[in-house]
Formats: C-alpha cells, sequence, structure tokens
C-alpha cells in the first residue's frame, strides 16, 4: 500500500516527472529539422507518384547541403528548395517569424502574389448593380438578359448554410433563362459543401471523383478508392449554366468543377482551375515552423489526376489586368453571350 | 459509444439515488497537461487549464457506486512556443506581404465520464501513530469515456476513448471528521477513435465532420496497445453532518500506438464539496 501512496505522492509533488514519462523530443536543430520535414512528406504526401517526384533522390541532395551550423535563414532557403519541385498549391512552408515569408511551392502562387483578373466590385458595379450579398464571399443576382448570376468565393462554410442560402438563392433565381456560376476566386473549403452544391445544379446522377489518401508510411499505402457522386436534389436548377473558372480556383472549387463538368447542360468557361485538388493537411517543425501536406491522390470519374495542371475549360477567355483596371470583365460578358446561345440551343 | 455510456450514466444515478446513502459533489481545480502527438508533430506541448467536477457516490461497507463528469478547459501550445505567431500569408495590393498576425496557440477541451461500481475486498482497522483508522479496499470495474479535442492548427491530439476498466479504492476513515480515498483505475478494453493516418476528415457519403470521425478514425483496442492509469486521491473534512470540504488530486498517463503514437500525462488538482 506504501507503494500508492508513493506514486500518488509523486504525482502530485513533481509535476517536473512529465519528462521522465513523456517520450523524448529531438532538439531543435537545421539537421532534425530537415530530416523531419523530409519524414513529413515521405510519410504523409499522395502526389509522389502523380508527380512523378523521386524523393528520396532529393533527400541525397539536401541533406548534405544541411549542417547545425547553419541560420535560420539559410535553413529556410534549403526547405524551401526541398519542396520547391512538388509545385502544388497545397504545399507551402510556413515560417513563424515575419522576417521569413511563406514559401509556396506552387509556381503560379509564387509568381502571382495577388488576384487581378476578377474583381466583384466591378461585377456589381458595372454589371449587377442590385448584386445581392448573403456574406462576403457569396452574392447574386440577375445579368442582362434575364441571366442568373452566382458567385462563389468559397466553401468554408457548413453544408447547412449552402443548403439554406441556396434554397433562396434558386428560388429567386427560378425564372432566369440560364445562370453564371462563378468560382474564380474561389480558394476551396470543404468537398462536402462543393458536392452539395454541385448537386443542385445536376440533373443526373454521376460520378465524378474517386479520392484515395496516405494511410500509412509506405509511398504505396492508401486508402480504398472513395467514388464521390453528385446526385441531383429535389429544389436544384437545370437550366443551362455557365461555370467561371481562373487559375485561382483552387482545392475544393475544383472538385466542385469535376462535379459540375459530368453535367451536359454545364459549361466551364475561364481558365484552366489551380491544379490543388486533395485535401491538406498541416504539421509542425522542432522550430515551430509549420509546413503542408497534400494527402491524397484525387481523380476524375476517368481516373485522371489533374493535380498540377488544372482543370481546362471548355472555353478558354481570361481577364487582364489591364481589363480589370478598365472596368470590363470580358470573360463575364461571354458567359452571358454563352448562356443566350446555350438557351436558345435548349429551346431547339 | 458516447450515447451508450450516457445512458448507463442515467441508469446509475437513478438507481444511486433510490439508495439510503448518497453524497453529491462539485468541484473546481486547475490542470496541466503535457501531450506528445507523433501523428502531427514532433513537439511537446503543454497546457494550463481550469477543470471542473460533478459527482455522485453511494460508498457503504460493501461496495461503491460512482458516477462522475468532469471537464477542463485551457489554453494549449508546444512548449517554448507560447508567443508563435502566424503572419497573414496574403500580399497587399501592391504584391507585398501583409505583417499582419495571430498568436498561434489554440485551445485544450477534454470531458470525461465515468460510471463505477466496487465491492468490497477487504476492511478493517490499522494504527496510523497513536490512532486507529478504519480502512476499507475496493475492487471493480467502470465505464470511462474521455473525449479530448484541441482547436490548434496541426490538430493535436484529437481523442475519444471509451473503455472498461479496472479499478482499485482504498478507503481511509481516520475519524468522523477526516476521511481520505485513493482510486486507480486502468483501462482493459477500449474503442478509440482518432483522426485517420491521413489526418484529415471528408465523408463521400455527406454524413457531419463529426460523424466521419468516429466512423473512419475508431478501432477496438486493448492494453497491449493503449496504456492509460489514472489515480485519484481525495481529502475530505466533514465541516457538519450533510457537508464536506475536500481536496482532490488527479494524475493520469496515456499512451496509445495509432495512427502515430500519442502520450500524454495530465496534473489536476482542485477542491470539491459535498453533500450527503
Amino acid at each position: 500500500m506504501k507503494r500508492i501512496y508513493y506514486l500518488a505522492a509523486i504525482f502530485f509533488l513533481n509535476s517536473s516527472c512529465q519528462k521522465l514519462l513523456l517520450p523524448n523530443t529531438a532538439p531543435n536543430s537545421p539537421v532534425n529539422n530537415f530530416e523531419e520535414i523530409w519524414q513529413g512528406y515521405s510519410r504523409w504526401y499522395g502526389l509522389f507518384e502523380v508527380k512523378g517526384i523521386n524523393w528520396d533522390s532529393l533527400h541525397t541532395v539536401f541533406r548534405s547541403r544541411i549542417n547545425n551550423q547553419m541560420s535560420e535563414t539559410e535553413l529556410y532557403e534549403q526547405l524551401c528548395e526541398l519542396i520547391r519541385p512538388l509545385n502544388d498549391p497545397h504545399v507551402f512552408l510556413q515560417p513563424t517569424s515575419h522576417s521569413l515569408p511563406r514559401f509556396e511551392s506552387s509556381v503560379f502562387f509564387r509568381e502571382n502574389k495577388v488576384q487581378q483578373d476578377f474583381s466583384i466590385d466591378l461585377v456589381r458595379e458595372k454589371y449587377i448593380p442590385e448584386l445581392v450579398t448573403i456574406d462576403d464571399h457569396f452574392h447574386y443576382g440577375v445579368l442582362d438578359g434575364n441571366i442568373g448570376y452566382v458567385h462563389l468565393g468559397n466553401f468554408g462554410m457548413p453544408v447547412s448554410f449552402y443548403k439554406m442560402q441556396l434554397d433562396k438563392v434558386i428560388q429567386a433565381l427560378q425564372h432566369t433563362r440560364a445562370v453564371v456560376v462563378d468560382i474564380r476566386d474561389n480558394g476551396g473549403g470543404s468537398d462536402e459543401a462543393a458536392r452539395s452544391i454541385a448537386s443542385r445544379f445536376a440533373v443526373a446522377e454521376k460520378t465524378y471523383m474517386t479520392i484515395r489518401k496516405r494511410n500509412g508510411p509506405g509511398r504505396t499505402n492508401f486508402t480504398e478508392p472513395q467514388s464521390w457522386k453528385v446526385i441531383p436534389g429535389a429544389q436544384g436548377y437545370d437550366k443551362p449554366v455557365v461555370l467561371l473558372t481562373t487559375r485561382w480556383t483552387t482545392s475544393a472549387a475544383e472538385t466542385f468543377t469535376l462535379a459540375m463538368n459530368t453535367q451536359d447542360h454545364i459549361r466551364q468557361v475561364g481558365d484552366t482551375t489551380a491544379g490543388g485538388l486533395s485535401d491538406v493537411t498541416a504539421r509542425e517543425l522542432l522550430n515551430g515552423w509549420l509546413y503542408f501536406i497534400s494527402v491524397g491522390d484525387y481523380r476524375d470519374a476517368q481516373g485522371a489526376s489533374w493535380e498540377g495542371k488544372g482543370i481546362a475549360p471548355a472555353i478558354r477567355i481570361v481577364n487582364t489586368k489591364e481589363d480589370i483596371r478598365q472596368k470590363t470583365d470580358r470573360v463575364l460578358e461571354a458567359a452571358q453571350r454563352l448562356a443566350d446561345r446555350e438557351t436558345l440551343r435548349a429551346r431547339h | 459509444m458516447i450515447k451508450q455510456t450516457l445512458l448507463l450514466l442515467l441508469l446509475a444515478l437513478q438507481c444511486m439515488l433510490a439508495a439510503a446513502q448518497h453524497r453529491f459533489q462539485a468541484g473546481i481545480g486547475y490542470q496541466r497537461t503535457w501531450m506528445i502527438d507523433k501523428q502531427v508533430s514532433p513537439l511537446k506541448y503543454q497546457s494550463s487549464e481550469k477543470t471542473f467536477l460533478l459527482g455522485y457516490e453511494y460508498a457503504s461497507q460493501k461496495r461503491v457506486v460512482r458516477a462522475k463528469i468532469d471537464g477542463s478547459l485551457g489554453k494549449f501550445f508546444p512548449t517554448g512556443y507560447d508567443q508563435r505567431q502566424l503572419y497573414d500569408p496574403g500580399y497587399n495590393a501592391d504584391g507585398t506581404p501583409k505583417k499582419d498576425s495571430f498568436p498561434l496557440t489554440g485551445k485544450l477541451y477534454s470531458v470525461n465520464m465515468q460510471v463505477a461500481y466496487l465491492t468490497a475486498l477487504s476492511d478493517g482497522f490499522s494504527k496510523w501513530g497513536s490512532n486507529t483508522i478504519h480502512t476499507n479496499d475496493y475492487v471493480g470495474a467502470s465505464l470511462n469515456n474521455q473525449l479530448f479535442y484541441t482547436d490548434n492548427i496541426v490538430r493535436t491530439g484529437w481523442l475519444n476513448s471509451s473503455s472498461l476498466n479496472a479499478d482499485y479504492q482504498h478507503a481511509i476513515l481516520f475519524n468522523t471528521r477526516h476521511s481520505f480515498n485513493i482510486r486507480i483505475s486502468i483501462p482493459l478494453f477500449a474503442r478509440n477513435s482518432r483522426l485517420p493516418y491521413h489526418n484529415t476528415i471528408s465523408s463521400p457519403e455527406g454524413d457531419s465532420g463529426f460523424k466521419t470521425f468516429f466512423k473512419q478514425g475508431s478501432r477496438f483496442t486493448w492494453l497491449a496497445d493503449f496504456q492509460n492509469i489514472q489515480i485519484n486521491a481525495t481529502y475530505e473534512y466533514a465541516i457538519g453532518k450533510r457537508t464536506g470540504l475536500g481536496l482532490h488530486y488527479t494524475g493520469q498517463w496515456m499512451h496509445y500506438k495509432h495512427e502515430a503514437p500519442v502520450t500524454f500525462f495530465q496534473n489536476n488538482i482542485g477542491v470539491i464539496a459535498t453533500v450527503k
């Protein structure tokens, strides 16, 4: 019985015994941080095969450049170079000091800091003065020619929110001839929300995506593939739809694009999407920095991967920075014309 | 499993309310947790939490029946990085990086529910200095559900554990005013839920995140994969015939190896008020 009292006394009196009871953490050193990030991607990244990357060879190359005498900035530079070949919108290094910026492995997001080919203010100002704002990322209205317009700037809210709001939006647009769904600045959110919204514009049940995610440290360890389907709902929109995308259309907005593209009455217009569809997880380094990993391998219904490539539109048309500055949204205007034509075709 | 545990908790409470001897407890306290969750981070996390406790106990020479719920809420951060900031990854209209930031500190939430039944193993008298004290030993089992949730960016320590435990209690009555209890609880079998290996949640069936977490991340486990020792010590001073005040201490050490190992250690100390 005495042992129990002693044990209790140890627990109670000496909270530093946590050091004895928890496993050791590796010291915070450049070499250990390098090994941590390399192992992190090795164990969790889902796209080595899709992207044709030999991760082991990168260890060989970079390990020789890392030593424990190097500065934080030198380590940062080497870690950025390590992840650069992944060229993935979901892969980035986020130091936790303002002297070092977030490093994007994606070439596009590294070179393009601010979106300049879309402006919701311009849509409101020039094309739909009566644009209704549901929240900062969700608007709707009616364009000239009785063409509906729905802007979804992200899919970050709960599915129930979109269900409730889309009931109102589709009710309001039920007498329009066609609708433009604008996800040109949509950086993603949840795939469940994306599917739920796509279902409101679907007329046929279709499988649009199969996904598998890492489920073990071996690079071929993946979960069983899961099929995602778009299923038409009770209160949907079945007239012609034009879907607008850009290079800024990312992540769940791309799985939304896959879902929408399975439907014959929906046409994707604009630019190719970002090419980063997978779910993402965050991990930490021993120095407190964060790094982000695509954990999945997402394919379309035909088994093709668009990671690193993006989903190309049926009709490619892109606004320049100058177009927006000159108060012209050429993409939206083209979408209006296309919606007109599609409406006429649908009638005949 | 949570629903079943709640139901058992309510049934146990109902049975105990009908019993002749019973007492209610309420308490508040302070807790520290240290955790290493290798599924998301190589760093050791620590917390500073406020806790509450509500309990009911029936105790006699023959048995102890107990139901309790306790919970905690507090700041949760990696040791040595409590001032860490996440700088806005966005850019200003001119392309320069934004400089605004927010702290990366998260919060740890935990809730623990337990119903226990213990039967008397032995009782007797022993000497403590010049005083004679009365002691009782009990053994039995408990059902326990413990939930950990953190809102930090890497999702450290998400865990729900529903377990069947072996329990031991040693009760000491010094005299009519002073009593002391020490309890140990060790799970034999459990159904543990963690985030899946990939640390994300998505459901092709359209299930909620909560449901998907339990559906995709649960597995049955036992002592070989899941070790969890809870020690609880309570001293109580009877200030009246029906009321008491006391101090309690709870220590818990847990190690679970799936999907990647998570280990934590907790110290909790608090005050409790008892109505008999």
